[in-house]
């Protein structure tokens, strides 16, 4: 059987690689690696996906292990950019430039022949023609994170990663910018995309390793994920006019793993939350009680994350 | 275009944007103003001495180091803050040739600058003291001065997150107060080789200020070989830098 962590005709391979700021530790012993196709790196915020994405590209040297990139080590072998594109998180673009002084400065420095041309051509792709000669410096975020991915793109990468790409876009440009990742992922570039929002991930990465307090906490396809994630205990809180009594109701019933009743309100675990949202409405019913409010507590990636790298 | 002077062409353009230009320039341009302002009250004779005692103590050792110390600590150093040094680092482009390019822009973006305010004082010298030869010695510091602080603060904007605060106590304390007090550190002082590139062009500057030099001979040649020197070594060390640091 595979190993989920390592990709078929790798073109990134990590090697237990960890970096620390120093007391800090961003990122532990990470193996895995990279190849053609989106792969989502996922992760709460904090998770260390930024640093893991900057050892990648080069900027941070790792503290231990090894990454190559392309068969070459980012950080002594320069000329390996030729083929790699970087978006990173910040907004951060060089306010002086028009957009398609921008991306054409990007062009030149990634040793495109035409960088003009390839300039043009990548504002067309992000939809920023119209605006290609306004200075970067105008820009709402949407429209800086479509110049820095024109940027990114200009030479046509064979690797190319994305760093919260899809921060500040709206609908439409979010979903203009997954359908041109995942173009180029059928064209059989290799995308990295990291992201802490389980969804935006889900709609263009086949793949997806997931990090959690700098360490993977795991790795495969969205779905092994999601059936990972439908294992765990999910709290919900439940108000109502008689908590004793739908508290006690509930701690009988063979779908609930545990009831606490806190200052009147009820925190139920439930594995299957839908289940729960059938059910409760009739118990109610039956018991004469009155819902004022379900909501559920724990739904953030975070929780989900740290309950798969919880030791079991 | 190639990579270098797409690089050089950046990082200029950010160095000399209008705010930061025109503050740079009017700090440069103080001797000029006070020269003008003086000019209604000290006779010609006077002048020439006054327009000396300007351009080093105010131009040379305040004005010109300043503007220095912020293009060139800023050259990386605001890219560094503002999370921009990823379009040229993650570039198939020698490290060599980075550090070579914003540290030329990092000087010409300085001489430019100060040349701005250089030339205010000069048409106010032509204008009161009526002598148009007294631009080629500060000309010739401005040259050897921005190379040499160029030399210092780029590297110094690569290390330190506030390159600017310890340019300023190099500058004020161990430039201003240790290299004027002791002799011995006058051969390490970016502005008192500047300065003896200028005491061998000027005439009529006072033997007090000359004292400034301690052992070094006056000699613009040597100032500017030492100060060329000193820009490539550096352009080594920031290639060094790019090449050993984290740079985000």
């Amino acid at each position: 059987m595979t190993d989920a962590r390592f990709a078929t005709d790798a073109t990134v391979e990590v090697r237990d690689v960890s970096k620390w700021f120093g007391q800090k530790v961003a990122v532990s012993e990470l193996s895995c690696s990279f190849g053609p196709g989106v792969t989502g790196l996922l992760g709460p915020n904090g998770a260390g996906k930024t640093t893991f994405l900057r050892m990648m590209v080069g900027l941070l040297t790792p503290s231990e292990g090894e990454i190559r990139l392309l068969g070459e080590s980012p950080r002594s072998q320069p000329d390996v950019f030729r083929r790699v594109g970087f978006v990173h998180e910040d907004e951060a673009v060089y306010e002086v430039f028009t957009a398609r002084e921008f991306v054409t400065f990007n062009a030149a420095l990634f040793g495109v022949a035409d960088p003009g041309t390839a300039a043009d051509q990548a504002l067309e792709t992000v939809g920023l023609t119209d605006v290609a000669n306004r200075k970067v410096g105008t820009f709402s975020k949407g429209m800086r994170q479509r110049a820095k991915v024109a940027a990114a793109l200009a030479h046509d990468p064979t690797v190319l990663f994305l760093d919260e790409p899809l921060n500040g876009t709206d609908p439409l440009q979010r979903a203009h910018l997954i359908d041109l990742f995942s173009k180029l992922a059928e064209r059989g570039h290799t995308v990295i995309v990291s992201s802490h929002v389980l969804h935006e991930v889900e709609r263009m990465a086949g793949r997806v390793i997931a990090m959690v307090d700098g360490r993977l906490a795991a790795a495969g396809s969205v779905t092994d994920l999601r059936t990972a994630m439908t294992d765990i205990p999910r709290r919900i809180r439940i108000d109502t006019d008689v908590p004793r009594k739908v508290g006690a109701a509930l701690l009988i019933q063979d779908w609930v793993e545990g009831v606490k009743l806190v200052d009147g309100t009820i925190h139920v675990e439930v594995r299957d939350p839908v289940s729960l949202g059938h059910r409760l409405p009739a118990l109610c019913r039956d018991l004469g009680a009155r819902l004022t409010r379900v909501d559920p507590e724990d739904t953030s990636l975070e929780s989900v994350f740290r309950y798969l790298v919880k030791p079991r | 275009m190639t990579a270098a002077k797409w690089i050089f062409r950046l990082s200029f353009r950010q160095l000399v944007q209008r705010k930061r230009a025109i503050g740079l320039i009017l700090l440069t341009a103080l001797p000029g103003i006070i020269l003008a302002i003086a000019s209604a009250s000290v006779d010609s004779d006077e002048l020439v001495g006054l327009f000396h005692d300007l351009t080093i103590g105010l131009y040379l050792m305040v004005g010109l180091a300043v503007a220095a110390l912020l293009n060139a600590s800023s050259a990386f150093g605001e890219e560094l803050r503002a999370s921009t040094l990823s379009y040229i680092v993650v570039k198939p482009v020698p490290r060599w040739i980075i550090a070579a390019a914003v540290s030329t822009a990092a000087t010409a973006a300085t001489i430019l600058l100060a040349g701005v305010g250089l030339a205010i004082t000069w048409i106010v010298a032509i204008i009161t003291i009526g002598d148009a030869g007294l631009i080629l010695a500060p000309l010739a510091a401005l040259v050897i001065e921005a190379l040499g602080y160029t030399a210092v603060f780029v590297p110094l904007g690569l290390l330190f997150s506030r390159a600017t605060l310890a340019g300023l106590a190099y500058i004020f304390i161990w430039e201003g107060i240790l290299g004027r007090a002791l002799s011995a550190l006058a051969p390490s002082s970016v502005w008192i080789t500047a300065f003896s590139g200028y005491a061998d062009l000027a005439e009529g500057v006072n033997a007090e200020t000359l004292g400034f030099l301690g052992n070094l001979v006056p000699g613009v040649g040597g100032a500017l070989a030492k100060a060329v020197l000193g820009f490539i070594i550096s352009i080594g060390l920031t290639t060094l830098l790019l090449k050993k640091r984290d740079l985000a």
